[in-house]
């Protein structure tokens, strides 16, 4: 077994309790950052000549602490918080409580979205900069930007240490969760290019989702989120044939369905719903992925219950994408023609526009009420907005079927 | 997966103590978010052996003394590699009577694999 990799497992284990720990002691997260990055380059140095040591998270806090130490020493910094430095014995990598104070300054409101996602990977996902810029299908360049960009736009804020105070957790809370959920899209579903599914990025947002559990676990909408990335990813084997191309629920071989997920997607939904707090946006959408999950067969599916959950999505997050959704579940409730009477009132909303799905949705519906040529226009001009190649592909060929 | 002997079975029945401190652990493996499933077994006096050979069956009840490794617990983790696997392993902690601890860390078949299968 190799020493690097050996080096690399131990820093994705430990960096982000490392850089709490470090971001605690010299006040910066960006300072903090690169003393553990030092510690890290030092480790893949040292350890393969050396073996790996017996305690490898002690060994990189205590080389990034003498850094960090050394640093303070050459520019002489006299603030009485620094000369606590050196008489701190080290103690272990971050606390929960820091590492949490990590993740919600790495979210902070004042970085945009995509900064958010990128100093997240970094600091709490441990990622480098080439891994991120993989994941998110740009230039390293851009990414290495946007992180240094970040560090200086929260150093400029003063953006404190700490875990936000009960009046403003809510919407601190929802902008984490926010950012978790689409790193895990990205990994669910590529925006752009061929590739449909990226596994490694989906299951690092589960590893943060769950790492977030584990530190907020009163906060029923964490475990709501993790339920539902599980149960989505579940799912992963079976939403590719073998040509690549995308299958759709219905066709999907259940059996492919991974079980430890859903066993686990399932247990923390009901720990969300354990908490008897309001339930949230992402626990109700676990909830109804809940539903597919639990049926052996699609004819077994509770739509009943979907349209239900998602009746009560519309009323906590009212987007068009939502109604869209809650659609499919009047199809199977009420029939096409129930159906086809609710996409149309949508059909006014400009943000369905481009929206691919809605078209094709709408083409599904004509096509089962025997309206094929109309049927078809759709199905092209979803096609026509179609993200992925196999989509559009998929899309051509309904539309293509419809009128033979 | 912990093993010990057969022999030392009646040695290493939980006490409340190592219940509280393997607790901890894997407390420390949940808030990394690579814990799927955890689970501990019973001990094997309450457990049987079904055996096929020769196309009979056979069912042998425990205790399975001679037993040179009896698995007392499994874990399932996603984690990114073997590597990080091993090194989640070695800060399991050990039972202070038996002295020593085993985890055998076996990966999962992925898909690839098993389509990479001959016929």
């Amino acid at each position: 077994m190799d020493a690097r990799r050996t080096v690399e497992a131990v820093w994705r284990m430990h960096s982000a309790r490392l850089v709490a720990a470090l971001t605690r002691l010299v006040h910066d997260v960006g300072l903090a950052e690169d003393f553990a990055q030092d510690a890290y380059l030092a480790a893949l140095e040292q350890w393969p000549r050396e073996g790996v040591p017996d305690q490898p998270a002690g060994w990189l806090l205590t080389t990034a602490r003498r850094r960090a130490i050394d640093m303070i020493r050459r520019e002489k910094l006299q603030d009485q918080k620094y000369a606590l430095l050196a008489a701190d014995d080290g103690g272990g990598t971050g606390t929960d409580s820091e590492l949490l104070s990590l993740v919600f300054v790495a979210c902070h409101p004042v970085l945009s979205q995509e900064s958010r996602a990128a100093l997240t990977l970094r600091l709490v996902g441990g990622l480098s900069t080439e891994e991120i810029a993989r994941a998110f299908l740009v230039p390293p360049a851009t990414i290495g930007q946007r992180i240094s960009r970040a560090k200086r736009t929260l150093a400029e804020a003063e953006v404190p240490f700490a875990v936000p105070d009960p009046d403003e957790l809510p919407a601190r809370l929802s902008a984490v969760l926010e950012v978790v959920y689409l790193i895990f899209t990205e990994g669910h579903s590529a925006t752009s290019g061929d590739r449909w599914i990226r596994r490694d990025l989906a299951e690092r947002a589960m590893r943060l989702g769950r790492m977030l559990a584990g530190l907020m676990p009163t906060e029923p909408e964490v475990y709501g989120l993790v339920a539902l990335m599980e149960l989505q990813a579940s799912r992963f084997a079976a939403r590719t044939g073998p040509g690549g191309h995308p299958v759709l629920l219905e066709d999907q071989d259940r059996g492919r369905w991974d079980r430890t997920l859903i066993a686990h997607g399932l247990g923390a939904l009901s720990r969300a719903r354990g908490l008897r707090k309001p339930l949230g946006p992402y626990t109700v959408q676990a909830a109804i992925a809940a539903c597919h999950a639990r049926a052996p067969r699609f004819a077994d599916t509770d739509w009943t219950a979907i349209l239900a959950l998602y009746d009560a999505l519309t009323q906590l997050a009212p987007s068009p994408v939502v109604r869209l959704n809650r659609v499919v579940a009047v199809l199977h409730v009420d029939g096409p023609q129930a159906a086809l009477d609710a996409v149309d009132e949508l059909r006014d909303d400009p943000r369905l526009g481009r929206y691919h799905l809605f078209g094709a949705v709408r083409g599904d519906l004509l096509l089962r009420l025997g309206r094929f040529a109309e049927a078809a226009d759709e199905l092209e001009r979803a096609a026509g907005l179609a993200p992925t190649r196999q989509e559009r592909t998929l899309l051509m060929e309904r539309a293509a079927a419809a009128t033979r | 997966m912990i093993k010990g002997t057969g022999a030392d079975e009646d040695k290493v029945a939980p006490t409340r103590e190592m219940l509280t401190i393997m607790g901890e652990y894997n407390d420390k493996l949940i808030k990394a978010g690579i814990l799927l499933d955890a689970a501990g077994l019973r001990p094997s006096s309450e457990a049987k052996q079904v055996v096929l050979e020769g196309g009979t069956t056979s069912v042998v009840d425990g205790p399975f003394t001679e037993s040179k490794e009896i698995v007392a617990g499994y874990w399932i983790w996603q984690v990114d590699s073997m590597e990080e696997a091993v090194e989640w392993a070695r800060q399991c902690p050990i039972d202070p009577l038996l002295g020593r601890g085993l985890l055998e860390i076996r990966p999962y078949w992925d898909e690839t694999q098993i389509e990479a299968l001959p016929a």
